[in-house]
């Protein structure tokens, strides 16, 4: 599993973190951002604002990024999550700057080695919009929703789907968490976390962890920082956390899209399956969870789940050519020839790929597929045509 | 459901008619005499207080179609019990009124009233061509309510004239003599003053004894009793010729009579009417060992939960049957005898209701509504005829809620109970003096939202259509009651064969969901289909289709009567969120198309919006109602708004050169296996 993203982190008050944990088993190309800055229209709508703000994305554009983030609703934001925490109307303004701030870098990073596609967006009251997104990494997906006003459309706040909580409200919970045991032993182990964290003492954030009384260890802020913060770490450090953290949270029934790959590695495809229905209905249902859902059954055998995921796929965005590829490749493990031939069928004329043998040899059980008539006779159909 | 019944008034057959009365069709519910020897009907000449009316003969060429009325006489006694004569004198003019005018129907209370025949004459170039025997009296049992559950006792005397020719003069006269003693000595009636055809004349008399006081009210009507005193009597008397057809038009509100009459009472105001039914109510409260038992059950309870449970218990356990039989039509049933039947009509569930309410130590008390007349109650004169139900007014947590007791498949919790708007009220209690406001401060509204959803990968394959209907309120009361009598399977057949007129191939992808919260009283359906047919190819290979956010087009059609005389309904307490989205293959521009309007007036609000977000094209519309009817100064504005209402509850547009992208076929077939297996796998159709 790759993961990417840049966060910054300040022990109690600012954290503003992205974490991007993709889904393993299908991928996309790679995007490559390029910093463009350009005078921006006012949008006129939601849709056009979002085309804008998803260009400035792709290029890396922080000069527009930082244009449509509103400090303003970030602050306002903060003051009615939670009053007491962001009382000084000064301080609060900083922390919405500098969380802006690092909104924006994080958002730039990520542009470094991935894409983003906007989805939709849907109106959640008569003042905030949500927009949906997938982000497009080599061999992964993720999903984040931007919070915005309805009626600036600026973006005050995002939400990544593997965590659980928003940018905004990571950063109130966190401080909360802090100040629900501050005083107490709780508290002190609580600090020690973080402190050996930032030393890299990764063994000992782990025995800490783990020497956690289990309310304190379920806190959901500190298991969503702790999240956060394995994508900081070296490769290593960070797996031994998430193993630590993955067990913790399978001992509480809880699940999180940071955990997909594991069990795929694990060849746990039905708890991989249940990871990705937890998935929020957006991300769910576009067509690269479709196509993950179509295979990760596939690989569990179960052919009739997975062929019909993989139309769900197809049905949900017929121009995503990776859809079709996952469908050629469900209905190859299917042994289902007929249906391998329909989708060779639209990869070769809506899609205008050559399909040459050298290529479907590349797919998993392609031989019973390649030996069969029907691919016989297609084969002999297009030599002749 | 609600169950509107009880008779708290003489029907008002004058109202709609005397010729709606003879073309009522015939129902035979029994052809024996029933109760022979209870019924009393007789042949008589008129008593002598009767004063006979003189009839103009007409040229036939000059009379209506297919009955002209000659006469419509209506003379009341109320100096000893009641007495009411009437007459009718009417000329058949078309086979059509033959058919129905031969047959004689006189309708009463064997209970309380007895029947005197005077005549019942066929009359051909002046002459009477017939004879009358007290066996060619039949009486039959007259329930039209038994389908509702209702039981009033009444029967029908009726006489199938035979020999009977066009031009011919039908003129019959009968006495119905009695007075439900449920009534007390108060005396309360009326007489219609015109009907859906014309009348050469109409005569009421109304005799009373001087010493008694009578208030008149005239409704649609300029006329004016004369009134004269004689020997201890007084007489209100009055003459009509000529009087117009009244034309009924669709659309009225259920409180409004477009009919002229004329209403007597007896009763002073509300406050004596109030004592009245206080009387009436004041059976035996006592509750019975077991009822007793029971109550001690709910008080183990949180209080709120027990209230929720009492009313629950009222609605659900007490089958609703009115057995309004002699007193019992006014009089309720005691509490403990309705608990032991577990039956009973409204007053009887009422008055349970509020014992075991006030057993709870909660202040509650029935209440009379008129489910026809709702806020327009006190429009009318104070009588004993005024209500047609009984609710429970309770008052907890300085909150008053109307309940009904006869509503079944509510929700199941106080606070999310749909209480009916009835619009005034006369609690039943001695210290009530007027009527009350009964419009309930929370739960009166209903709402429907609608979302649906298309997902299409090409412009010809079969789409997939999402249904999902959540409903609030009396909407959801409703859903639930037909989910639960009709059967969810059904249900669900219903749906599609509905659909299937638009879309004759489709075919459904999963069973009907119904998700049922009790406790906020929300229903939420859920519905999933395949649908060729979406994408209509047309001539210039364009690819057309439509997409109907019209779930509120019941409530915005426009009436047949457009040049109207009297004001239009409309239903209230309703709001309703429709909303249709297209999910396209690919992004298409539809920015000049796009549009957010509103459409309002004092009585309705509608928006309407196409908006367009990366391949999702969606129609949105809302309605709300603002009032519960249009006056007839706002009639013009109010029907252009309706008319424009109608042109955007749907959206029709076409994609062009939908025939020529790559791989069109291809695509179309891959989509038809896929398809195929998923119809082939009933028991899975998708997550």
């Amino acid at each position: 599993m790759q993961v990417s993203g840049i966060h910054a982190l300040r022990l109690m008050m600012m954290s503003c973190i992205l974490l991007l944990c993709g889904c393993s088993s299908t991928g996309s190309s790679d995007a490559t951002p390029a910093s463009n800055n350009k005078v921006l229209a006012t949008p006129t709508s939601n849709l056009q604002f979002n085309q804008m703000f998803t260009d400035a994305l792709n290029n890396g554009d922080s000069r527009t990024l930082h244009t449509h983030i509103d400090v303003l609703t970030i602050a306002t934001q903060l003051r009615s999550k939670d009053s007491v925490q962001f009382i000084n109307p000064l301080a609060t303004a900083k922390n919405a700057a500098e969380l802006k701030t690092q909104m924006v870098a994080g958002l730039v990073a990520i542009s470094q080695s991935s894409s983003w596609t906007y989805l939709y967006s849907e109106a959640l009251s008569d003042k905030i919009l949500a927009s949906y997104y997938r982000i497009n990494t080599e061999d992964s997906y993720n999903y984040l929703t931007f919070f915005q006003d309805a009626e600036s459309y600026k973006i005050y706040d995002f939400h990544p789907v593997a965590l659980q909580f928003s940018a905004l409200d990571f950063l109130v919970q966190f401080g909360q968490l802090f100040s629900r045991y501050k005083g107490t032993t709780d508290g002190l182990a609580l600090e020690q976390i973080i402190t050996n964290l930032n030393q890299g003492k990764i063994d000992v954030v782990v025995s800490n962890y783990q020497a956690l009384p289990s309310k304190v260890a379920a806190e959901p802020a500190l298991n969503d920082f702790l999240l956060r913060k394995i994508q900081q770490l070296p490769e290593a450090q960070g797996q031994t956390l998430r193993t630590s953290l993955l067990k913790s949270a399978e001992a509480r029934g809880i699940t999180s899209l940071v955990f997909e790959a594991d069990y795929i590695q694990q060849d746990n495809f039905k708890q991989a399956i249940s990871i990705v229905q937890t998935l929020p209905a957006f991300a769910r249902q576009d067509s690269k969870m479709q196509s993950e859902l179509a295979i990760l059954h596939a690989y569990d055998r179960d052919f009739t789940r997975a062929i019909l995921y993989g139309r769900q796929a197809v049905m949900q965005d017929p121009s995503d050519e990776e859809a079709f590829f996952v469908l050629f490749q469900v209905a190859l493990l299917a042994k289902d020839f007929t249906l391998s031939i329909a989708v060779l069928d639209v990869l070769v004329a809506k899609f205008d790929y050559r399909m040459e043998p050298s290529v479907i040899q590349e797919f998993d059980e392609s031989s019973d597929f390649m030996r069969s008539a029907e691919y016989q006779q297609w084969q002999q159909k297009r030599l002749a045509s | 459901m609600p169950k509107q019944q009880t008779k708290w008034y003489q029907p008002r057959l004058g109202f709609w008619g005397v010729v709606a009365m003879l073309l009522m069709p015939f129902q035979v519910f029994a052809l024996t005499k029933i109760n022979a020897a209870s019924t009393e009907v007789s042949i008589q000449a008129p008593a002598p207080w009767v004063v006979k009316e003189q009839v103009k003969a007409r040229e036939f060429s000059s009379l209506h179609s297919p009955s002209h009325y000659h006469l419509v006489d209506k003379q009341i006694n109320g100096t000893a019990g009641k007495q009411v004569y009437s007459r009718y004198v009417y000329t058949l003019t078309d086979p059509s009124g033959v058919e129905s005018g031969a047959d004689i129907r006189m309708r009463f209370d064997p209970a309380f009233e007895s029947l005197v025949v005077h005549a019942i004459k066929v009359l051909r170039d002046g002459k009477q061509v017939n004879s009358m025997q007290l066996s060619d009296i039949q009486i039959i049992s007259a329930e039209d309510r038994q389908a509702n559950n209702i039981y009033s006792g009444d029967v029908d005397a009726v006489v199938l004239l035979s020999d009977v020719r066009v031009g011919d003069v039908i003129d019959y006269s009968y006495t119905i003599a009695g007075v439900n003693p449920v009534f007390g000595n108060k005396f309360s009636s009326g007489a219609a003053l015109g009907w859906s055809v014309p009348v050469d004349k109409v005569n009421v008399r109304v005799l009373i004894p001087s010493s008694r006081s009578l208030q008149t009210q005239f409704i649609n009507s300029d006329a004016k009793f004369s009134v004269s005193e004689n020997d201890g009597q007084r007489l209100y008397s009055l003459q009509l010729l000529n009087t117009a057809e009244i034309e009924e038009e669709d659309g009225l509100p259920a409180w409004y009579d477009a009919y002229p009459y004329v209403q007597l009472s007896e009763y002073k105001n509300w406050a004596e009417v109030a004592q009245w039914a206080s009387n009436l109510f004041d059976v035996d409260h006592q509750p019975s060992a077991v009822l007793a038992a029971y109550i001690n059950t709910l008080k183990s309870l949180p209080l709120e939960e027990a209230i929720s449970a009492a009313i629950n218990f009222s609605q659900d356990e007490v089958r609703y049957l009115g057995l309004e039989l002699g007193e019992n039509s006014h009089r309720p049933h005691s509490p403990s005898e309705t608990f032991a039947n577990r039956q009973g009509d409204c007053k009887d569930k009422a008055l349970l209701l509020s014992v075991i309410l006030n057993q709870l130590g909660i202040s509650a008390y029935p209440a009379l509504v008129s489910t026809t007349n709702r806020a327009h109650v006190s429009d009318y004169l104070p009588t004993h005829a005024a209500f047609n139900h009984a609710i429970v007014a309770l008052d907890y947590q300085d909150t008053r809620y109307w309940i009904d007791a006869t509503m079944t498949h509510q929700g199941k919790q106080l606070n999310s109970k749909f209480q009916a708007d009835y619009g005034q009220a006369l609690i039943v209690d001695a210290a009530t003096t007027t009527l009350v406001s009964a419009v309930p401060s929370r739960n009166a509204e209903s709402h429907i939202a609608v979302q649906e959803k298309v997902i299409t990968a090409d412009y010809s394959s079969a789409v997939e259509w999402t249904i999902t209907t959540t409903l609030t309120g009396q909407e959801a009361d409703r859903l639930r009651y037909r989910i639960k009598s009709e059967g969810q399977n059904k249900m669900a057949k219903a749906y599609l064969n509905y659909y299937a007129k638009r879309f004759p191939s489709i075919e459904a992808l999963q069973d009907l969901q119904v998700l049922d919260d009790l406790n906020s009283n929300t229903l939420i359906t859920k519905e999933r289909y395949l649908v060729p047919g979406f994408w209509q190819l047309n001539a210039q290979k364009s690819a057309e289709f439509a997409l109907h956010a019209d779930y509120a087009r019941q409530y915005v059609e426009l009436p047949k009567a457009i040049k109207r005389s009297h004001p239009l309904a409309v239903y209230p307490h309703i709001s309703i969120q429709h909303e249709i989205t297209l999910q396209l293959p690919e992004h298409i521009d539809f920015t000049d198309e796009l549009r957010d309007q509103t459409l309002q007036d004092q009585h309705i609000k509608f928006t309407s919006a196409l908006l367009y977000d990366n391949r999702l094209l969606t129609l949105r519309n809302s309605y709300r109602a603002l009032s519960n009817q249009v006056e007839l100064v706002n009639m013009t504005e109010h029907l252009a708004l309706l008319d424009k209402i109608w042109d955007n509850l749907s959206y029709y547009n076409s994609i062009t050169n939908v025939t020529s992208d790559p791989g069109v076929n291809e695509m179309h077939n891959l989509l038809q296996q896929l398809n195929n297996r998923l119809m082939a796998h009933s028991a899975w159709r998708g997550e």
